[in-house]
C-alpha cells in the first residue's frame, strides 16, 4: 500500500510508468468498448471509473467495488491503480481533455491540484461540522472542501528487526555505534529510500527546516542545508546507501539484510507478513534532543472534472456512500493499520491492539501536510536539489537555494494555471 | 698478395647450406614482399569498410536518437512539463529512458521558453550554463509554432568541459558540441498550426569528444586521425605521418546542413602486423631448418672429407720421405685411383732418390777434395799476401831508414870534421904547450878555430838532433797505432820532411794548405803511411824527374764535422781502366820497375778500415791525379 504523495514513485520509475500507460490504455479501451456495446444494447450499466494510488490495496478495493456492483447491477465500478506521479499527471491531463475518471483516491496534500484537476466541491452533507485546524488545512483547499477522507495515519515509520536489534537506538549516535556491530555481522544498518524527498523531509524536520511557511515554499534555509549535510554523512558513514531505494526499504529489510528501515504505514501489512513478530516499531532516533516529525496525510476521495455535477453524480454518490460504511472501511483499515474516518465516532475495539497503538502513537507525532499549492510544489525542487548535492554538483547551501528556486517556480506556474 | 687459405670442409658446408637455403630465402623474400603489398591493399579495403561501417553505425545511432527525441517531443508530458512542474516527473522518466538507450548525448535538457531548465538528464546538467546556447534557443523560440528541429555545430570550451567532467579524461578534449534542438508544442490536433503553442524545447548536447570516442569504439582496428568541420581539422594535436594509410568518410548528423569529415588512419606497421608476425615465424622456422641443414651438411661433408684427410696424411707421409708406406684402400673409386697413382709415383721416386743419393755422394766427395785444395791455395795466397805486405812495410821502413841515414850523415860528417879539426888544433896546442912553443898568435888562432869548430859542431849536432827527432816521430807513429792528439799541419810537414830524400830526386814542390792551429785526435801514423804511399805513388808513377812538378795537399773540416783531405799532383795521370783498379791489391803498372801493387791498396785499407773514412780518386791521362779523403775525426782544437 502506498499513501505518500510523492515518495513512492521514484524507485522504479520506468517500469511503473510503462505499466501505468498500459493500464490507462486498457482502461480507455474498456470504456470505449462499453460505450460501443452500450450503443448496441449489450452493455447498458453505468460505469464508474476509480483511479487510486494505493497499489497494495488494489485487490481489496476491486473486491469492494465488485461487491458494490453486485449490490447495484446498474453500476459497474472499475478500479484502477496508478503510481502516484502518473496518477496526478494523468488526472490533470484527463481533466483537461474531458476524459477524467469519476473518482480518484489519493493523499490529501494533492488536493492542492484542485484547480488543475477541476475537482468537484463536496456537498455540505459530506463535510464534518468541526475539524481541528491542522485537519482543516490538510483537507481543505482555499477554504473549500474538495476531498472526502477515508483513512488517516499515512506517514513514515521507523521499523526494526527484533532478531537483529537488541536495543533500538534512541538517537543517531547510538545508531552509529550499532553500525559497527552490524557490519561485523554482515548486516546493513538502515534501509532508507535515499533519493526520495518524502524520506528526506523526515531529516529536514530533524533540523527544524520547514518545507512550507504560510503557503509559500521555504526550502532555501540554513536548516535545510544542515539537513542535506547530515543526510550525506549517513551515506558516507555507510549507515545507509545512496543507491538504497524502495526495494531496499521493503524487500531487503524483509530479507533481514537491514536492521532498521524507514517506510510508510502502507508497508506495515507486508512487513508483518514477512517478519512476523520480529517486526518492531520504534520512535525515530533523536539528534541532540531534536525529534523527527514525519509528514502525514489523509487518504481521500476526490472527484475530478466536476464529476459530482456530471450525469453520473448519483451513481458516484451511491458508491461513496457504500464505501464509507464501516463494514467496508474497517476491514481495510484493520488490514493496513490505518484509522478509518467517519462522520460520527465509531467504536474501534481492534484499535486497542499494541501494534495499532504504536502506529497511532507515531501518528500523533507526525505533521499533517496542508493541501496547498506550496506543499505540492516542494517535491520536484527538493529532489533536484538533493540529487545535485548527492552528486557533489552543488554544496549544501547552493543545493537548498536551488530547491527553493525550482519549487518557487513550480508554485508560481501551478498558481498561474489554477 | 697473401691468399687466405680456405678450409675445404667449411667451403663444402657453406656450399651445402647455401644451395639448400638460398633459393628458399630468395623465394620467401619475394613472396613476403608480395604478401605485404596484398596485405596493404587488403588493409586499405578493410579500413575503408570498417570506417564506413562505423560511420553508418554512428549515423544510425544519431538518427535513432534524433527520432526518439522527436517522439519525446510529441509526448504531451514533455510539452506540458515545459509549462508546469507537475509533468516534470514524467518528462524526466522519458529523458532517462532515452539517455539509457543512447550514450551519444552527455546531457538532454528540457528547456522552457524562458530558457529555464525544467528537467535534465543527468541531473548534473540542471546547472549547465545555457549562455552559449542562448542565441540558438532565442532563434528557435522566435519561430514559435513554426519552429522545426535544428542541429547546431558550436564550440564552447566551458560547456564542453562541464559536459565531459565525469568522462574518462582526454589529453585535449574537443571543445565542439553538436546541439540538437527539438521544439515542444502543444496542439489540440495532430496538425501544427497557429493554434499550437510552443512551450519549450528539448536540447540534446552531444560533445564531439563523445562522438569521437564512439567512432573509435566502432572502428577498433584503426585510429581516428582527425575530424574536419568545413575543412578545418578539429583535433589540433593530430600527428599526420607519411607512413599511414588514410581513409575519410562523411558523417551526416540529422538536421545538420553540412557533414563532418572523419579521417581514419592506420600505420603501415600495424597494418602489416600479420605479415610481420609471419615473417618472424618464418625466420624462426628457417633458423631451425638452417641449424638442421648445418648439422646434416657437417655430417655429409665429414664423410666426404674423411678420405681426403687420409689421402692428405698419405701425401704428407710421402713428403716426409716415407715413400715405402703400403698402398691404402679408400671407399671412393676416385680417391682409390689417386692413391694408386701416388703409390706408384712414390715407388719410382724412391728409385730416383736412391740413384740421386749415390750421385750426390760421389759429387760431394769430389767437391770436398776440391775444397781442401782450394783452402790450401787460399792459405798459400794469404801467406804470400802477408809476406808481400810485410815486404812492403819493410820497404817503407827501409826507405825511412835510408832517408834517415842520408839526412843525418851530412851533419854527422860535418860534426866529425869539426871534431877532427878541434882534435888537430888541440894536439897542436898541446905540443906547443909541451914544447913551450906556444905563441900567443897560435893560441889566438886556436881559440878562433876551435870556436868556429865548436860552433860548426854544435850546429850540425843540433841539425842531426832535429832530424832524428823528426824521423823518430814518424817512425814511432808508423810502428804503433796509438790514438793521440796532433797538429795536422805540423804533422803533415814532418811527413813531407821525412820524404825529403825521395822528393829531392825530383824537381818537386810540395804545398800544404790548411789551418795551422787545428789539433786532431786520431791515428797520426796512419796519416803518415797514407801520405807516404801517396807521395811515393806519385813519384814512382806520375812524375818525371826532368820536369818541375807540383804536389798539393789541402785539408778542411766539412759542415758535418768530417775532415776532407785532398791530395793532388800534376803528374802523368791515369787512364780510366787503371783508375778503376787503382785500389786493387797487387795491381801495378810498374811491375817491371819493381812495383809491388800494394801501395794504393794499403792506402785504401788504412782509410776505410783504420780511419773509417772513404777515398775517391780522380784522374785523366796527362792531367795529374787527385785523391779526396773524407775522414771522421775528433777535433781537439778547432780551426780558426
Amino acid at each position: 500500500m502506498q499513501f505518500a504523495s510523492y515518495g513512492y514513485i521514484a524507485h522504479n520509475q520506468l517500469v511503473v510508468k510503462a505499466g501505468g500507460n498500459l493500464k490507462e490504455i486498457l482502461l480507455r479501451f474498456i470504456v470505449l468498448l462499453c460505450g460501443v456495446l452500450a450503443s448496441a444494447g449489450v452493455c447498458n450499466a453505468t460505469q464508474l471509473n476509480v483511479w487510486h494510488m494505493v497499489k497494495e490495496m488494489d485487490a481489496d478495493l476491486a473486491h469492494t467495488a465488485a461487491a458494490f456492483s453486485r449490490a447495484n447491477p446498474d453500476i459497474n465500478v472499475v478500479v484502477h491503480a496508478l503510481p502516484n506521479e502518473e496518477l496526478k499527471a494523468s488526472a490533470i491531463r484527463a481533466a483537461d481533455q474531458q476524459m477524467a475518471p469519476d473518482i480518484i483516491i489519493i493523499s490529501s496534500d494533492n488536493v492542492g491540484y484542485a484547480g488543475l484537476m477541476r475537482l468537484s466541491e463536496l456537498p455540505p452533507e459530506w463535510v464534518g461540522d468541526t475539524l481541528p485546524d491542522a485537519v482543516q488545512q490538510a483537507l481543505q483547499f482555499n477554504q473549500k472542501n474538495y476531498s472526502l477522507p477515508l483513512f488517516s495515519g499515512n506517514h513514515l515509520l521507523m521499523l526494526y528487526n527484533k532478531a537483529l536489534v537488541n536495543t533500538p537506538a534512541t538517537d543517531w549516535q547510538q545508531l552509529v555505534v550499532q553500525q559497527q556491530e552490524f557490519n561485523q555481522q554482515g548486516i546493513q544498518t538502515l534501509a532508507l529510500n535515499y533519493q526520495e524527498p518524502y524520506w528526506f523531509a523526515l531529516f529536514a524536520s530533524l533540523f527544524g527546516a520547514d518545507l512550507v511557511t504560510n503557503n509559500q515554499v521555504s526550502l532555501g534555509s540554513a536548516e535545510m542545508a544542515k539537513a542535506l549535510q547530515f543526510y550525506q554523512q549517513l551515506a558516507e558513514q555507510n549507515i545507509t546507501q545512496k543507491q538504497c531505494g524502495y526495494a531496499c526499504v521493503a524487500d531487503d529489510f524483509y530479507q533481514r539484510k537491514y536492521a532498521y528501515a524507514i517506510n510508510g504505514t502502507w508497508a506495515l501489512a507486508e512487513a508483518k507478513r514477512h517478519l512476523g513478530d520480529d517486526l518492531g516499531i520504534m520512535p525515530f532516533p533523536t539528534l541532540q534532543q531534536h525529534k523527527m516529525q514525519p509528514l502525514a496525510s489523509y487518504i481521500v476521495m476526490v472527484f475530478p472534472n466536476q464529476a459530482l455535477s456530471s450525469a453520473k453524480a448519483a451513481q458516484i454518490k451511491q458508491f461513496v456512500h457504500f464505501i464509507r460504511q464501516a463494514e467496508n472501511l474497517q476491514p481495510l483499515a484493520k488490514k493496513y493499520y490505518l484509522t478509518p474516518y467517519y462522520h460520527t465516532p465509531t467504536p474501534e475495539p481492534w484499535l486497542t491492539e499494541p501494534f495499532h497503538l504504536q502506529v497511532q502513537a507515531q501518528n500523533r507525532l507526525s505533521t499533517l501536510m496542508p493541501a496547498s499549492t506550496a506543499m505540492v510544489s516542494v517535491w520536484n525542487g527538493m529532489q533536484k536539489g538533493m540529487l545535485l548535492h548527492q552528486k557533489n554538483t552543488l554544496d549544501a547551501t547552493a543545493a537548498a537555494s536551488f530547491m527553493q528556486k525550482v519549487a518557487l517556480r513550480d508554485q508560481q506556474l501551478l498558481e498561474a494555471g489554477q | 698478395m697473401k691468399i687466405a687459405k680456405l678450409s675445404l670442409k667449411n667451403l663444402l658446408i657453406l656450399q651445402f647450406v647455401l644451395s639448400a637455403t638460398l633459393p628458399t630465402l630468395l623465394l620467401s623474400g619475394l613472396l613476403i614482399s608480395e604478401f605485404q603489398n596484398i596485405q596493404t591493399e587488403e588493409q586499405i579495403k578493410k579500413q575503408s569498410a570498417q570506417t564506413e561501417k562505423a560511420k553508418l553505425q554512428l549515423e544510425f545511432e544519431l538518427e535513432k536518437f534524433a527520432l526518439q527525441l522527436q517522439q519525446l517531443a510529441v509526448d504531451s508530458n514533455a510539452a506540458l512539463a515545459a509549462s508546469s512542474g507537475i509533468f516534470a516527473h514524467n518528462a524526466r522518466n522519458s529523458l532517462l529512458q532515452i539517455a539509457q538507450n543512447h550514450q551519444l548525448a552527455k546531457a538532454v535538457l528540457l528547456v522552457d521558453k524562458t530558457q529555464w531548465i525544467v528537467e535534465a538528464v543527468p541531473v548534473e546538467a540542471m546547472v549547465v550554463p545555457l549562455t552559449p546556447l542562448q542565441p540558438h534557443l532565442e532563434a528557435l523560440f522566435a519561430e514559435d509554432y513554426a519552429a522545426t528541429n535544428q542541429t547546431i555545430f558550436m564550440s564552447s570550451v566551458e560547456l564542453s568541459k562541464q559536459l565531459l567532467a565525469n568522462s574518462a579524461p582526454a589529453a585535449q578534449p574537443l571543445a565542439e558540441i553538436i546541439v540538437m534542438q527539438i521544439p515542444l508544442k502543444l496542439a489540440d490536433t495532430a496538425v501544427t498550426d497557429p493554434r499550437s503553442r510552443l512551450t519549450g524545447a528539448i536540447v540534446a548536447l552531444l560533445p564531439l569528444q563523445n562522438i569521437k570516442t564512439m567512432l573509435e569504439n566502432y572502428s577498433p582496428d584503426t585510429t581516428l586521425q582527425n575530424i574536419y568541420w568545413q575543412g578545418r581539422g578539429l583535433i589540433t594535436d593530430a600527428k599526420p605521418s607519411s607512413d599511414m594509410m588514410v581513409t575519410q568518410v562523411e558523417l551526416h548528423v540529422p538536421n545538420l546542413p553540412l557533414a563532418l569529415t572523419v579521417e581514419f588512419a592506420t600505420t603501415r606497421a600495424a597494418a602489416l602486423g600479420a605479415i610481420t608476425a609471419l615473417t618472424y615465424r618464418y625466420a624462426l622456422i628457417t633458423g631451425l631448418f638452417l641449424i638442421l641443414l648445418l648439422l646434416a651438411g657437417w655430417l655429409f661433408v665429414r664423410a666426404e672429407v674423411k678420405p681426403i684427410t687420409a689421402l692428405n696424411r698419405m701425401v704428407e707421409g710421402y713428403a716426409d720421405g716415407d715413400l715405402q708406406q703400403p698402398k691404402q684402400q679408400f671407399p671412393f673409386t676416385e680417391f682409390d685411383q689417386i692413391a694408386g697413382v701416388l703409390h706408384t709415383m712414390a715407388l719410382k721416386l724412391k728409385e730416383h732418390q736412391d740413384l740421386l743419393e749415390r750421385r750426390v755422394a760421389q759429387r760431394t766427395s769430389q767437391l770436398q777434395q776440391a775444397v781442401v785444395e782450394l783452402n790450401q791455395i787460399n792459405a798459400e795466397l794469404l801467406k804470400t799476401q802477408q809476406q808481400l805486405v810485410e815486404s812492403e812495410k819493410l820497404s817503407q821502413i827501409g826507405i825511412l831508414v835510408a832517408g834517415v841515414s842520408r839526412e843525418i850523415s851530412d851533419p854527422i860528417s860535418q860534426s866529425l870534421a869539426a871534431v877532427n879539426t878541434i882534435q888537430q888544433q888541440h894536439l897542436e896546442i898541446a905540443q906547443a904547450v909541451k914544447h913551450s912553443t906556444l905563441k900567443r898568435s897560435a893560441f889566438d888562432h886556436y881559440l878562433r878555430e876551435s870556436k868556429l869548430s865548436i860552433e860548426q859542431l854544435s850546429r850540425n849536432l843540433q841539425r842531426a838532433e832535429e832530424l832524428i827527432q823528426s824521423f823518430k816521430a814518424v817512425a814511432v807513429d808508423q810502428s804503433s797505432e796509438q790514438r793521440r792528439n796532433f797538429n795536422l799541419y805540423d804533422y803533415l810537414q814532418q811527413v813531407i820532411l821525412s820524404l825529403r830524400y825521395e822528393l829531392s830526386r825530383y824537381n818537386v814542390k810540395v804545398d800544404i794548405k790548411g789551418d795551422k792551429v787545428m789539433v786532431l785526435q786520431s791515428y797520426p801514423g796512419t796519416f803518415s803511411r797514407v801520405l807516404t804511399n801517396l807521395v811515393l805513388n806519385t813519384l814512382q808513377h806520375g812524375f818525371d824527374s826532368s820536369v818541375a812538378q807540383h804536389i798539393s795537399i789541402s785539408y778542411s773540416l766539412l759542415p758535418d764535422g768530417q775532415l776532407q783531405l785532398v791530395y793532388r799532383d800534376d803528374g802523368a795521370g791515369m787512364a780510366k781502366p787503371v783508375l778503376k783498379r787503382i785500389f786493387e791489391p797487387f795491381f801495378t803498372t810498374a811491375q817491371q820497375d819493381g812495383g809491388s801493387g800494394l801501395g794504393m791498396s794499403i792506402v785504401y785499407n788504412l782509410i776505410t778500415q783504420q780511419l773509417k773514412g772513404s777515398i775517391d780518386a780522380e784522374s785523366e791521362p796527362g792531367k795529374g791525379a787527385s785523391f779526396t779523403m773524407t775522414l771522421p775525426v775528433r777535433v781537439v782544437i778547432k780551426p780558426r
